[in-house]
């Protein structure tokens, strides 16, 4: 009988509950402003020249969802926007484009960069360069003092955005724990007490890299792509620790492998064009 | 039971999308942010000659700066200041989070103040770039900080804002630094009632200091200093003994500031003689801690970057005159960490007495720490306690000989006890966050900044 009654009442309240909202009203227009925003020169060069080409959102206007609440950070002047992006195309985008195709590559970069003005200062003294998200978002900091005509400038900005890219491959695809067995012990929360010459003894090719495994094999490709073949020799050549410089060049060999057989990338061609690149920017052609 | 339940769920049910609730707005949340926003993007685009403001990013910290800005189509705003060289021509936009709210999303004059670059690194001057709309009236749209939540108005400015506001503003704030061999004490008279008013370029604030004779005490607060065109402004105004002065006017011909409230005579003078007593000054610092020293120096840990570390030591400096300044730095570098007066010492075997100390290390890096003790003796000398002259009484104590041979070569050792042991001895002046400035009472040109610790 209860049983009954269930199957009974049941149906009643299902019906009760799908039609109580169902009044035919109309809705009227968004309240939201939904009319095609105002474009700048800047917005503009973005559409045609990351969103259209590559699918990759640029955000320079602060958005404070966007970034880090718990930090004081400013947005990047809207004038340094464009040539910050030329660069950055020309040494991080076009390179990987070149090397494997828009096809295959357009998929794989972050869908959004987000540029500040300020740098990110931690509370430990350092400060962030850049951040990768989910293998989807690049944030890039300190475009205040990006200078196009200082070629260390420059290669400074390009070398945070390979070792984000690198990130985020590593998101999508890992690499072999092997890599991590080669210094194991070595890796340390207290990184910024050591110099770049204690940090290549230990078989690390920066301080930074001495953080843990991940920002390691970041480091390792964002060095080795934007040196010339002469600074990475005269950087293996300047380790006096045979122990250290076994261990960078056993790195080097699985960071190689990694690219090879996880995304069919030859580092040392990317090495090439992101070289060529930056002495394209020096002449002042981006 | 279980056919209680099933009635409760079948009431819920038919209650569930009950439509008699009482609107206590004609229109949501969401219509009611847009509405405010475009009523404040109409208000802010309507003043041909734009709106002004003097901002203060931090009442208890920071003064106040001058900004106008013209809002125009598009997003585009053009913003002029007395603490940026340039005007600049950046962009803005109204969107809703913390309610409707005003955001200067691209880098203007404005986000100087906020640039984690300044000091204190990491944090800067705590200025905001985006404010909550607070009300949108007549003349003034009320806002606040989005992040520290203080008070910003914008006002209409005139066409003449533009031309002359900035430069009289600057010039008027120029006019207040004294000049580098001006006498210590800022007498600030208003009527019967005169003041110690402290201005500090760097932070646009004033530090005022006033006695009441009646319970013998002194009272120090900040003000934020603003420029005028005739002079300076104060937010907030002084109010004293039922006195209120919100500003001085610079008078050419006195070549001085004058008081600019109607019923308030004064002025602003820089005086040898204390302008008031700072009652119990140092008696209250010498018996409320048992040190006032220097701050910490700063630590000298190994580090990837010894420039950085060093300029962070410069950085760390207490203030002090220029005499004392010099050799100062290199005394640091040289392995000085901290120096302060002691009235009692941290070692077990010496409890009483006070100590003038040196901390700091035999060498360059090394994160050992050691310290050198002269003892003093000291003197109150006038009894309203803010008067005090050291002696050195022969007791010394070291925990490193060679630091301590150390520390007695160098000129920073020479050139501080001298002033410390001055026989005509110091005012205590308080400065506000637990900082005091030594005077000396024989020129008051020569001082240093001591903080209790």
């Amino acid at each position: 009988m209860k049983r009954f009654l269930l199957i009974l009442v049941l149906p009643v309240l299902a019906m009760v509950y799908l039609s109580s909202c169902s009044e035919d009203v109309d809705f009227g227009p968004s309240i939201y402003d939904t009319s095609t925003p105002y474009l700048s020169d800047v917005d503009k060069w973005i559409r045609e020249n990351y969103i259209g080409l590559h699918n990759i959102d640029v955000i320079y206007k602060w958005q404070d969802i966007e970034a880090e609440s718990d930090k004081n950070l400013t947005p990047p002047r809207a004038d340094t926007v464009v040539p910050f992006l030329r660069v950055v195309k020309k040494a991080w985008l076009d390179t990987y484009i070149t090397l494997c195709g828009k096809d295959v590559m357009n998929p794989i970069f972050p869908k959004q960069l987000l540029l500040l003005g300020s740098n990110s200062y931690n509370t430990d003294g350092t400060v962030t360069q850049g951040t990768a998200e989910g293998g989807k978002k690049i944030v890039l900091y300190n475009l205040d003092e990006f200078n196009p005509s200082d070629s260390d400038n420059v290669k400074k900005s390009i070398r945070v955005l390979h070792h984000e890219f690198c990130h985020i491959l590593n998101q999508k695809k890992e690499y072999n724990i092997a890599f991590e067995q080669v210094t194991p012990s070595s890796y340390t929360a207290t990184w910024t007490n050591n110099s770049d010459k204690v940090a290549n003894a230990a078989g690390f090719v920066t301080p930074y890299a001495m953080a843990e495994p991940g920002e390691d094999f970041a480091e390792m490709v964002a060095e080795y792509v934007t040196d010339t073949p002469e600074e990475w020799n005269a950087l293996l050549d300047g380790i006096s620790d045979e122990t250290g410089k076994a261990a960078i060049e056993k790195k080097l060999e699985l960071v190689r492998t990694y690219m090879e057989e996880s995304w069919d990338m030859s580092l040392d061609e990317l090495r090439d064009l992101v070289n060529q690149a930056l002495v394209e920017i020096r002449k002042g052609n981006y | 039971m279980k056919k209680i339940s099933l009635l409760l769920m079948l009431f819920m049910g038919l209650m569930a999308c009950n439509n008699d609730d009482d609107m206590v707005f004609d229109e949501s949340s969401t219509m009611r942010v847009q509405q405010l926003q475009d009523d404040c993007d109409e208000m802010l685009r309507s003043k041909a000659d734009g709106w002004k403001m003097v901002y203060v990013p931090n009442p208890t910290k920071h003064g106040g700066f001058n900004v106008l800005m013209k809002f125009g189509e598009n997003g585009q705003v053009k913003m002029l200041t007395d603490f940026a060289e340039e005007e600049s021509n950046t962009t803005y936009s109204l969107n809703a989070s913390q309610g409707a709210v005003l955001s200067f999303d691209t880098y203007s004059c404005l986000h100087d103040l906020a640039n984690p670059a300044n000091e204190p690194l990491g944090e800067g001057m705590e200025g905001e770039f985006e404010f909550v709309i607070q009300e949108v009236i007549q003349d003034s749209i009320v806002f606040t900080g989005k992040k520290h939540g203080y008070k910003a108005v914008f006002y209409p400015a005139t066409a003449e804002d533009w031309v002359d506001l900035i430069p009289a503003a600057k010039e008027n704030l120029a006019k207040l630094e004294p000049a580098s061999n001006a006498p210590f004490f800022r007498s600030l008279t208003m009527n019967a009632t005169a003041v110690n008013l402290v201005y500090d370029s760097s932070t646009r604030a004033a530090s005022v200091t006033w006695a009441d004779d009646a319970t013998k005490t002194t009272e120090t607060f900040l003000t934020a200093v603003y420029g005028t065109r005739e002079g300076i402004g104060f937010s907030p105004a002084l109010k004293i003994n039922g006195v209120v002065v919100d500003g001085l006017k610079y008078d050419e011909s006195k070549e001085a500031f004058v008081v600019n409230t109607p019923g308030v005579i004064g002025n602003l003078k820089y005086v040898d003689d204390p302008p008031i007593p700072f009652y119990n000054s140092f008696t209250d610092l010498s018996t409320t801690s048992n040190a006032a020293g220097l701050p910490l120096i700063g630590s000298f840990q190994l580090s990837a970057n010894m420039l950085v570390e060093i300029m962070n030591i410069f950085g760390a400096m207490s203030d002090m005159s220029a005499d004392l300044k010099s050799g100062y730095p290199l005394a640091v570098i040289g392995g000085l960490k901290q120096f302060k007066i002691a009235w009692h010492s941290p070692l077990a075997d010496i409890t009483d007495g006070a100590w003038f100390s040196w901390f700091g290390t035999t060498q360059l890096l090394n994160d050992g720490e050691f310290y050198y003790l002269d003892g003093i003796n000291y003197e109150s000398l006038r009894e309203e306690g803010d008067q005090v002259r050291f002696e050195l009484n022969g007791r010394t104590h070291w925990t490193d000989s060679t630091f301590m041979e150390r520390v007695k070569g160098w000129e920073t050792y020479d050139t501080f006890t001298e002033f410390l042991l001055d026989e005509q001895g110091f005012t205590v002046v308080p400065a506000g966050n637990d900082e005091f400035y030594f005077v000396s009472i024989a020129d008051s040109r020569r001082w240093m900044i001591l903080s209790k610790n």
